[in-house]
């Protein structure tokens, strides 16, 4: 990633705050969504971009994030639901380049990779990598 | 004709007592084992302790036979997922989801 993007992260929790701190680190602009201002102390004291406080199942708040303009959109709240909804958001009505949406539950995974919807379960991802490397090796 | 209904409140509660008086079988799935027991006693209906966006409660809820399903929680995300699960996994020909942010009318 050469050139700065304009992220937009949903959720500031540990793994919205650290995408955040990191890809704000790179040089990139991010706007971090949460609906608890307190989330946002995970924040760390580099962290160059933006936080809005809203509920990110209301469109409104959506667009004062100024989603239309974003070229990546990290949906990494605790609730799946909200996660794929907003995510189908992005991707349809402000034709976001780049989606994802954390998923917890694998059983609502497989209908979402049919929507073209990038999802990432980390713990699932990861035991099973580690448990392939270690039966590999 | 199968319905299933996910949420709570007077809207549940009324459209499931319409439901059922009109001889559909009709299951709710509600978050709240207490409300669910109250809808238990006050209507014919089967009632489910569950999160209708879950796949496997929707499962048990009968939504491979199911002719409707209705999502009426107080959460867009959850209405939107619950009938995005039903129409797709399951084939739920027709899904009702209640906007309760009106900016979604267009964006649907």
């Amino acid at each position: 990633m050469a050139q700065s993007l304009y992220i937009v992260i949903i959720g500031c929790g540990r793994l919205g705050a650290a995408l955040a701190n990191r890809l704000s680190r790179q040089g990139h602009s991010v706007v971090v969504v949460d609906d608890n201002e307190a989330a946002f102390r995970a924040l760390s004291s580099e962290f160059g971009g933006f936080h809005l406080v809203g509920d990110a199942a209301e469109l409104s708040v959506l667009r004062r994030a100024d989603i239309q303009r974003a070229d990546a959109l990290l949906a990494v709240t605790g609730e799946d639901t909200l996660n794929l909804m907003v995510a189908q958001i992005g991707r349809t009505v402000f034709q976001v380049e780049q989606v994802m949406a954390r998923v917890f539950d694998p059983a609502r995974e497989t209908i979402y990779r049919a929507f073209n919807i990038a999802t990432i379960s980390l713990a699932v991802d990861d035991f099973m990598r580690h448990l392939e490397n270690d039966l590999a090796g | 004709m199968q319905i299933i209904l996910i949420g709570g409140g007077k809207l549940t509660y009324f459209l499931t007592k319409e439901f059922t008086r009109r001889g559909s079988s009709t299951t709710v799935i509600n978050y709240s084992p207490l409300e669910a027991q109250t809808l238990a006693w006050e209507t014919t209906a089967t009632i489910i302790i569950g999160d209708g966006s879950d796949p496997l409660v929707l499962r048990d809820a009968g939504a491979h036979q199911a002719d409707v399903l209705v999502a009426l929680t107080s959460k867009d995300d959850v209405n939107l997922v619950a009938c995005q699960i039903a129409m797709h996994q399951y084939g739920v020909p027709r899904t009702i989801a209640l906007l309760n942010d009106p900016d979604y009318r267009e964006a649907f």
